[in-house]
């Protein structure tokens, strides 16, 4: 873990001291995506405003926690907020269609041979 | 001329007065001489004597004369030696009294000694007075040598202090990264943080009030929002700190660090000096001349002497120093002069409209950059990137990635290429795509990626990074695609990005794929 990068806002500035998330439906690889017809938030934070950003195409909260530099239970709070205010939403449909074990199988052997 | 001889009056004036009585007896003889004595022989005879009387006389009133002008030279001899030792008496108290009541002082304050006066009139005084500047000055030097040696090693001190609570962040934020899902880490680590965070700010107070250490050092300009929530997390009460406006500057990478520390003391001020129910209100806006935070507090402000003092510290025009602190330190005001005497800001205090005080700080133009105009992604991730190698406020490093069909039309030549990443590709290029005939390589943004660059064989102005909305469409895109196709969303398309994820060494896209399995 040689990735640590200090940076001059710390995480509790962001969410005001909260780290428990408002919901706990938000897993890092939960998509979220945003909601086109809800308005941007009006006293959005930088960090709010670029997640929405982000979500204008689905992507996993892991993922926008990375290209956000943030923690990724710093970022699930973040969301969670977002989720409430109705401006993500989460597109958790995914986990129900696994796909079948022959095809895991077959990208399994894809991935030996590389 | 009041001087006088009393033991000499009596025999010097004996003379004049013996004279003066023969003198009198003659005349008062003579008639009866003329008269009586027919004999012409005893008036010769009478003659001769009032002859010689008249010769003593004479040479007894010259002797006069010249006793007289002898003791007025006498007399004004001792008077000019009065005026002498009157003199002296003078030039020494001056002496006595610039050695007391100056140069002392001013030694035992350390500053420099008043020069001597001019003490020609007396050559004693004059070297008795230069052998003691002597001394003071071995004494001053004495005493600055100390005074530095103690700052160095408070400076010293307060580096290895910071440095370790520096490290407790670092490894709080580790902590976190180490457990992604658990909210209870990230609440202790949080703690921790804030509460090393504070640890870190005081230690580098001291360090700053005692010499030039300028604490962190940010490779990148920070917006000024930015500039107010980092100097927020320093403080006890950052809850409090509520930030209105956000204005397209940011604050050169320089000055970054020494404005967050003197805005974090001026609202550790205006908290501590206002009710804990009230909020701090800062507002950021921009002028002509720069960049302007004014921080008001709900307190009760400052009598006139006072605000007056603070001003004269927070300004700058008074420099205060670990000496001058005090049984009870304030150390925030002093740190404050003390950063904007160092940089250049404009610090000052007035009573808030709101009751309590108001600080303002003019950042000039020249410690400003612009933000990129439109912000938000631009603006909203730089204020978060770390690297050292981004340039954070430039637009140009935010720039989406192209789709990677569109890339392989780039190099196949078909498409003519922009001679600089365009600001806004399609957003959704690939929605027509049914497929992806190449995953997106997901550029690094730590600097890990360079060993795919060959690979890539990316043309040189792509050394951009890939934004996160751009992978978001291209996600959409894929699993808008996959359901079009199989009438289903399939999981291939996540499991596939994690892949790339994973090709992407960095350390971001390992722990992704860890926690999703």
């Amino acid at each position: 873990m040689d990735d640590y990068r200090d940076s001059p806002i710390r995480p509790y500035v962001l969410t005001s001291g909260r780290a428990h998330p408002s919901r706990n439906t938000i897993r890092p690889e939960t998509l979220l995506v945003v909601d086109p017809d809800a308005p941007r938030p009006v006293s959005a934070s930088r960090e709010q405003r670029a997640l929405l950003d982000m979500c204008s195409g689905v992507l996993s909260l892991a993922e926008a926690a990375a290209h956000l530099r943030l923690p990724v239970s710093l970022v699930v709070v973040i969301a969670s907020d977002l989720v409430d205010t109705g401006h993500l939403s989460i597109r958790s449909a995914l986990r129900h269609s696994l796909p079948s074990a022959e095809l895991l199988e077959k990208v399994l052997d894809g991935l030996r041979k590389l | 001329m009041t001087v006088s001889s009393p033991v000499s009056s009596s025999p010097r004036y004996a003379g004049p007065w013996t004279c003066i009585a023969g003198v009198a007896g003659y005349v008062a003889v003579s008639p009866l001489i003329f008269r009586e004595l027919e004999s012409p022989i005893w008036v010769v005879v009478w003659l001769a004597v009032g002859a010689i009387a008249i010769g003593v006389v004479a040479a007894g009133a010259a002797r006069t004369a010249r006793a007289g002008r002898e003791h007025i030279d006498e007399l004004h001899r001792l008077d000019d030696e009065n005026h002498n030792l009157a003199a002296l008496a003078e030039t020494r108290y001056i002496a006595l009294e610039t050695l007391v009541e100056h140069q002392l002082p001013s030694v035992v304050n350390g500053m420099n000694a008043p020069p001597l006066p001019d003490l020609t009139a007396d050559d004693v005084s004059a070297h008795m007075l230069a052998a003691a500047a002597v001394h003071f000055g071995r004494l001053r030097d004495d005493q600055l040598a100390r005074q530095d040696a103690v700052a160095a090693a408070v400076v010293a001190l307060g580096r290895k202090v910071q440095a370790s609570a520096h490290r407790i962040q670092e490894e709080a934020a580790r902590m976190v990264q180490a457990h992604p899902t658990d909210p209870d880490v990230l609440h202790t680590s949080m703690r921790i943080d804030h509460a090393a965070a504070q640890q870190a700010r005081n230690a580098q107070t001291l360090a700053a009030l005692c010499g030039e250490w300028p604490g962190q050092q940010w490779h990148e300009p920070l917006p000024l929002a930015d500039v107010v929530r980092g100097a927020a997390g320093r403080i006890t009460a950052y809850q409090r700190v509520e930030v209105s406006g956000d204005p397209a500057v940011a604050v050169s990478a320089r000055v970054v660090e020494p404005l967050i520390h003197v805005v974090a003391e001026l609202l550790a001020n205006a908290t501590q000096s206002s009710p804990p129910t009230t909020q701090v209100l800062v507002t950021l806006r921009q002028v002509q001349r720069g960049a302007v935070i004014e921080i008001d507090d709900g307190g009760v402000g400052l009598d006139d002497k006072r605000l007056e003092q603070a001003r004269e510290i927070a300004s700058g025009r008074r420099p205060v120093g670990l000496a001058d602190l005090g049984e009870i330190p304030q150390t925030g005001l002093p740190v404050v002069g003390a950063y904007v005497r160092r940089h250049g800001f404009r610090v000052d205090v007035t009573e808030s409209v709101y009751g309590g005080l108001r600080a303002i700080v003019l950042v000039p133009t020249d410690l400003t950059e612009a933000v990129a105009p439109s912000g938000m992604v631009a603006a909203g991730t730089h204020a978060l990137a770390r690297r050292q190698e981004r340039h954070a406020i430039a637009p140009a490093p935010r720039e989406p990635e192209p789709e990677p069909v569109w890339e392989l039309e780039r190099q196949s030549g078909e498409v003519e290429l922009p001679t600089e990443p365009d600001p806004l590709p399609p957003l959704v290029p690939a929605s027509e795509e049914g497929e992806l005939p190449v995953l997106p390589r997901r550029r690094s943004r730590r600097g890990h990626a360079v060993p795919q660059q060959p690979q890539v064989d990316w043309p040189a102005e792509r050394d951009v990074e890939e934004a996160p909305e751009q992978a978001g469409q291209w996600m959409n895109a894929f699993l808008s695609g996959a359901a079009a196709a199989n009438g289903e969303l399939d999981l291939d398309g996540t499991e596939q990005l994690y892949q790339s994820d994973k090709h992407d060494d960095q350390p971001h896209g390992a722990e992704n794929s860890e926690d999703l399995r």
